[in-house]
């Protein structure tokens, strides 16, 4: 489950106080759920990987090979460096440490986010997330 | 009496804040993300794209 526009709205309204910053939990059971994650990382090797992030959103769930490797065309990216390390699986390990931190955080669903380190669940409204993110700006003034 | 409720509903209004206060250390490590890294909120992102 991608998300939702909320997080990109803040992200253009809160332009220079906001740094996201994204872990991959892939379900074990969904089909292209951890190509899409090694497609992300993939892209961040040639430092494309918002563009590439931005696409997966807005394209899933049509995430198999053959449209991952449109989408890096589509980003700009030298795509038979990306295809090959698509297919040998090359950020596995950075996969499984995002899952592993995943499972000692107790998390069994997509999205959460840690807002300054406050646990959030879900697609929240756009509200939601403001009315923390304006108590954390707050609180790094005092 | 009318301060003694006054009272009762700031302590539960103040317990219910630091209850949502919790913060989980949550390491950022070598993640991809976007943004600036001395931003003062951090947002750290579990998704899957499927």
């Amino acid at each position: 489950m991608g998300v939702g526009p909320a997080v990109d709205k803040l992200l253009k309204d809160y332009r220079g106080k906001i740094r996201l910053v994204v872990k991959m939990n892939p379900y074990k059971y969904r089909d292209f759920s951890h190509t899409a994650a090694e497609a992300a990382l993939a892209a961040s090797d040639q430092g494309k990987f918002w563009e590439m992030h931005q696409l997966l959103l807005k394209k899933s769930p049509q995430l198999d090979r053959n449209s991952l490797i449109k989408y890096a065309q589509e980003s700009g990216l030298d795509v038979k460096r990306f295809t090959e390390s698509l297919d040998a699986k090359k950020h596995a390990n950075t996969i499984e440490r995002d899952k592993q931190l995943a499972i000692s955080l107790d998390l069994y669903e997509t999205p959460v986010f840690f807002i300054n380190g406050r646990k959030v669940t879900g697609n929240r409204a756009y509200e939601y997330f403001k009315k923390i993110i304006d108590e954390e700006i707050k609180n790094e003034k005092r | 009496m009318k301060k003694f409720f006054v009272l009762i509903i700031l302590f539960l209004a103040s317990s219910l804040s630091f209850a949502q206060d919790k913060r989980y250390e949550v390491p950022v490590g070598d993640s991809p993300g976007y943004g600036q890294a001395n931003a003062p909120v951090t947002m750290i992102e579990f998704i899957d794209y499927q």
